[in-house]
């Protein structure tokens, strides 16, 4: 299956050389799908997407965006699904953003939110001089990116970040019902939002030497009540 | 005219009803999630199987269930465990109708599905898989509580309810870009994960087992004419609680 997609998205993440994690998952982003730049924007309140980490070919698309408050990133955010735009020269969906971008060079742009469910955090953005499809391959390594970005943010977010990136990221551990109803249970329990509750039961798992699904498991069969993480 | 092809005739009613419904719902604005479950009562209603699920695969290749003719626990178990081995897996993998007559003999084939399909009360099993020019992209599971499968006569009929499943998946109207099939899958993805945080949230503030909070999320859906998608963005945003649709603690 496909788990050798995931592991290899962790490879090229560790691999990069250096710059904090979001950083090296840009660099490794705009590597793998044979982009120009990559740029991560979280959800800063009021309807604004911050850019958190670019590489430097995604600066220009990134402050353009910031700038005029639309563009990919923006509209994936918001619908929660990809957005593809293969030619800007052929877009007209951002009047202001879209000639501005063709401006600076930029030819392609692929926007994937942050999201898992009702959970929406921001958006990755994969930048490109040249127009063109993304690719079956690319779109896939994309989403896992995407993905992989979430599960970051949201540890990052928690008292105790982990250290390990592949603490951030269940390789061997299918998304299944009860991890999202554990987030919803702990959720309530704790007063905190569905999202950290996810990095929270991913913490204790961690700290446990447990995987996420039996950690869930637990939390929905109220055989174990998870306290904030310490 | 004699019993059997009374039956017959109104079996065939019935079944063109259900295909005018599913149809009429397609071209108004629907919920994918409660549309899938619909279909999958439908199977159930018109006698195909006692149950009936539908697994989608994820970015990351995994099958993941997205509805079913009832949000029983164990039912969605027997469900979760086909991201690993099981009917629908080798449906998904190999492209082709999976048929199993009696699961008795299951149990080389698929070590932990099969006892736990029997263990449900189910003695059969047919997958069939939802494509689209060529690309599977999930399947739809039927159980039955007896040895023998479906009918052959049966089973055009359920691979058609299959790819209505399917067109229904691709023609989400809230996606106001996403023209991709990806886009569109995607969203079914994570209209199920955002279901299964608001049943938690549920649960837990009410007290309610899983499929209770389900019901009650559904019922709210109905009887406020929203769809059910938006109600459990709510759930999940704080903005509705168990309370506001309940009425009681």
């Amino acid at each position: 299956m496909q788990q050798r997609r995931i592991a290899r998205v962790l490879e090229a993440v560790a691999a990069q050389a250096d710059g904090s994690v979001p950083e090296r998952l840009c660099a490794a982003a705009a590597q793998s799908t044979e982009s120009f730049g990559a740029g991560l924007t979280l959800d800063a309140g009021n309807g604004l997407l911050q850019t958190v980490a670019t590489t430097t070919g995604g600066q220009d698309g990134e402050r353009l965006q910031s700038d005029l408050g639309e563009g990919p990133a923006y509209t994936a955010h918001r619908i929660g699904t990809p957005v593809l735009v293969p030619d800007l020269t052929l877009d007209a969906s951002w009047p202001a953003f879209g000639p501005a971008a063709v401006e600076c060079g930029l030819g392609a742009i692929f926007a994937f939110p942050l999201r898992r469910g009702s959970v929406r955090l921001g958006a990755l953005a994969l930048y490109r001089e040249a127009a063109g499809e993304l690719g079956d391959e690319h779109h896939a390594d994309a989403l896992v990116y995407a993905r992989f970005a979430l599960d970051l943010f949201l540890a990052l977010q928690s008292e105790n970040p982990p250290e390990e990136l592949d603490q951030l990221f269940d390789v061997g551990s299918s998304s299944t019902a009860e991890i999202h109803q554990a987030s919803g249970i702990v959720s309530v329990q704790l007063g905190i939002t569905v999202g950290s509750a996810l990095a929270v039961l991913r913490a204790h798992a961690y700290a446990e030497g447990r995987s996420l699904r039996g950690v869930a498991l637990d939390v929905v069969a109220r055989r174990l009540r998870v306290d904030h993480d310490r | 005219m004699d019993q059997a092809s009374d039956i017959a005739a109104v079996r065939e009613r019935r079944l063109v009803e259900a295909f005018v419904d599913l149809a009429d719902t397609l071209v108004e604005d629907f919920d994918v999630v409660e549309f899938l479950s619909s279909l999958t009562e439908q199977v159930v209603a018109l006698e195909f199987a006692s149950e009936a699920g539908i697994l989608l695969a994820d970015e990351a290749g995994d099958l993941q269930f997205l509805a079913a003719s009832h949000e029983r626990t164990h039912l969605l178990e027997l469900f979760q465990v086909q991201n690993q081995e099981g009917p629908c897996q080798d449906c998904f993998t190999t492209g082709a109708p999976v048929e199993v007559v009696d699961l008795e003999d299951t149990h080389a084939r698929w070590p932990h599905f099969t006892p736990k399909a029997l263990s449900t009360g189910f003695r059969s099993v047919q997958a069939v898989p939802m494509r689209l020019r060529g690309t599977v992209l999930g399947a739809m599971n039927l159980f039955l509580t007896y040895p023998g499968g479906l009918p052959s006569t049966d089973q055009a009929v359920v691979q058609a309810m299959a790819d209505v499943a399917t067109i229904g998946l691709l023609q989400q109207r809230e996606l106001h870009r996403a023209h991709t099939v990806e886009g569109q899958l995607q969203h079914a993805l994570h209209s199920r994960i955002s279901l299964e945080q608001a049943k938690g949230i549920l649960s837990e503030q009410a007290n309610l087992p899983m499929g209770a909070a389900f019901e009650l999320l559904r019922s709210h859906a109905r009887s406020h004419n929203l769809k059910l998608s938006d109600v459990a963005r709510s759930v999940v945003d704080g903005a509705l609680a168990a309370t506001d649709m309940t009425g009681r603690r």
